[in-house]
């Protein structure tokens, strides 16, 4: 009798152990490394991610918020960037024009109307000889079917 | 042999009491995020993939266009557009033309650069030029724009929108006598040649001396 109870006692306790093993196992090496876990996500990647660095004395205007060969879905689009503190900007395309002032972090922003297909937004500011400084991006509306 | 039995009998029972509560919560749940970390995986794939191009078409070949050194492979789901004077219609592979400025949507593989084209929009490319007004020939009506060692000529006429940013700081139109030498400008037009000056379509000036 008591030999049963400590078999059956033995196989409860490996039970469990083994049990525990399978279902908290997972989790636990989860917390350890959690890109295991998640084999897709974006931390798995072996590239970081580029980092923009901003060079205002080599580029005194930067669009930022688009990129050459970007295709966009909308008539209208979002351009922003980077220049000097409180100056004025203009931005560009065939379709639209729209004047902005940069603020005290140097940040511009506007929206601006695109036609189907192929377009060049411009951002543009002068500079101290009042010559022309400009970025410019080719950006592609796709056409709604 | 019998008290191997029982141990064996009482394990599956432990796993038994354990893994419905995993069935029931876990793995419901897990497959359903794993789909969705897939799809979406997918979707930024796809979305890293997607490749816009425009240039002239310098080749055309039997399921090919090629703009300078960019391939463009079209397939039975490409669709094609032509745009002019703002009208859209819809064309044909055969409808294109060596020389056509066309935008192309697709996806690039990423082994050998070819672009597989979902749209490709035919549409005269309005190209942008900036810089200062040197010269003005009326008789012509030719503007020489000088952007520091680059010269270029534009020709601007009536037919030209020209606007100006006024003292609110909106662009308003104005006429094509208010274009000065020392004047900034962005303008955006084409080339009917090569070598002609730049038809211009649209002018913004940026600032006055």
């Amino acid at each position: 009798m008591g030999e049963k109870f400590f078999t059956a006692g033995i196989g409860i306790i490996l039970g469990v152990i083994i049990a525990a093993g399978i279902f908290f196992g997972p989790r636990l090496l989860a917390k350890v490394n959690p890109t295991q876990d998640n084999p897709l996500s974006p931390l798995a990647s072996p590239t970081p991610a580029p980092v923009s660095v901003i060079s205002l004395d080599n580029r005194p205007v930067v669009i930022t918020s688009l990129s050459d060969g970007q295709i966009v879905r909308e008539k209208t689009v979002e351009v922003s960037g980077k220049t000097s503190p409180g100056i004025a900007v203009t931005l560009t395309t065939s379709a639209d024009e729209q004047f902005t002032k940069s603020d005290n972090d140097g940040n511009f922003s506007g929206k601006l109307k695109i036609d189907e297909g192929e377009n060049t937004v411009v951002a543009a500011v002068t500079d101290g000889r009042g010559t022309l400084q400009i970025d410019r991006k080719q950006i592609i509306l796709e056409v709604s079917e | 042999m019998k008290k191997l039995t029982t141990v064996i009998l009482l394990i599956i029972f432990n796993l038994s009491f354990f893994n419905p509560v995993q069935a029931a919560t876990a793995s419901p749940s897990a497959a359903q995020e794993l789909l969705e970390r897939v799809a979406t995986k997918v979707a930024t794939l796809a979305e890293k993939l997607k490749k816009g191009v425009a240039g002239e078409i310098t080749v055309i070949g039997t399921k090919t266009i090629s703009l300078g050194n960019q391939r463009v492979l079209v397939s039975e789901a490409t669709t094609y557009y032509r745009i002019k004077s703002g009208a859209k219609t819809t064309i044909d592979f055969k409808n294109l033309l060596k020389g056509d400025d066309v935008a192309v949507v697709g996806t690039a593989d990423s082994a050998t650069g070819d672009i597989t084209a979902r749209q490709i929009i035919a549409k005269v490319q309005r190209l942008p030029l900036t810089g200062k007004v040197t010269t003005i020939d009326k008789k012509t009506g030719v503007y020489t724009l000088a952007a520091g060692e680059d010269i270029k000529e534009v020709e601007i006429d009536s037919l030209t929108i020209i606007k100006k940013v006024d003292a609110k700081g909106v662009f308003i139109k104005v006429k094509l006598a208010d274009i000065i030498v020392g004047d900034n400008l962005i303008v955006y037009g084409y080339y009917n040649k090569p070598n002609d000056p730049l038809t211009t379509i649209k002018a913004d000036i940026i600032s006055s001396n």
